[in-house]
């Protein structure tokens, strides 16, 4: 009898990445701004609705000169925060670069 | 189909109003400056920045922040002019009176921590596994086969409670501006700005300030 046993992994449902803010953060550290940027954003589908996320992708967006998404990202930190100090600080950049 | 596609534009109408709502939010909280009512902003010939002190945290603060200064009135268009680096006159108009421009260094700093605190959820997945075996019969000159299959759902878990940490720069600086003559305090604001890059911040909460000197000479 000859036995064949194939073993299939189907799919993962939702894929994940624990460590996407910790490379973020890693690559923000080493000046990687651009790295940095893409671990926030598969942060972000993990974090929703995380203010600090929204915050350090806004600050990325800023560092690289794209002010309409940094606006777009603040204005989720605002709607997610609530700190008061994180708000009042994107109460500030939304003026800021809306007034560019 | 209709009712569905009507609830996901409803959504997404939501999410728009709520932008709207906190854009509206964002720009009432702003802090508007003090301006003295009774000063005629027409008739200024010239404005003096004085010497900007270091803040108390890192020598050289204080230059930094002057030369920000009269590269952002340098950008908007003003005559500047620099007889020594540390007082530079802005030139606005042909009136005679004289402005002096101060500016207080209220924090600068570019290793501010900020923490994230995350969630990470590990959302389960699902295994198949499929066992196959085939036989033959030599009798019956048949080949037999039979497949099995087995499926195992992982349900994952949420783990709350990881972080991270990484710094960034703040700037805060406070402007006022006396009349040169009669010393009295015409217009004064205080600015705060965060960002990941010190020059940068240091460029963005300056130019901030300026914006709003413009326009009392416009």
């Amino acid at each position: 009898m000859k036995k064949l046993c194939i073993l299939l992994l189907v799919g993962t449902v939702f894929a994940t990445n624990p460590d996407a803010l910790i490379k973020a953060s890693a690559a923000l550290k080493a000046g990687m701004f651009r790295e940095a940027l893409l671990h926030v954003s598969d942060a972000q589908k993990e974090n929703p609705t995380n203010p600090g996320v929204y915050r350090m992708k806004a600050l990325l967006l800023e560092a690289l000169d794209e002010p309409k998404k940094a606006l777009k990202a603040w204005k989720y930190c605002l709607e997610y925060s609530t700190d008061e100090h994180m708000s009042r600080e994107a109460n500030i950049h939304i003026q800021s670069l809306s007034e560019e | 189909m209709k009712p569905i596609f009507t609830f996901r534009v409803c959504q997404k109408n939501n999410v728009n109003n709520s932008l709207i709502l906190y854009s509206c939010l964002a720009l009432s909280c702003w802090s508007g400056p003090a301006v003295s009512p009774n000063y005629s902003f027409e008739n200024v010939a010239n404005l003096e920045i004085e010497r900007t002190r270091d803040h108390s945290s890192l020598p050289g603060s204080g230059e930094m922040v002057q030369s920000s200064l009269t590269h952002n009135f340098l950008k908007y268009g003003f005559d500047v002019i620099e007889p020594d680096i540390h007082n530079p006159v802005i030139h606005i108009g042909n009136g005679t009176q004289v402005l002096r421009l101060s500016c207080i260094i209220t924090e600068f700093t570019d290793s501010d921590v900020i923490v994230v605190p995350y969630r990470h959820e590990d959302r389960g997945y699902t295994k198949t596994t499929l066992n196959q075996s085939s036989e033959a019969d030599k009798e019956n000159e048949k080949a037999e086969s039979s497949a099995t299959s087995s499926t195992t759902t992982h349900a994952g878990a949420i783990t709350q409670g990881s972080r991270i940490e990484y710094t960034q720069s703040r700037v805060g600086i406070m402007l006022k501006i006396r009349d040169k003559n009669s010393g009295s305090l015409v217009w004064s604001n205080s600015y705060w700005y965060s960002g990941l890059e010190l020059q940068r911040t240091v460029d963005i909460c300056v130019r901030n300030g300026i914006d709003q000197i413009r326009k009392l000479f416009q």
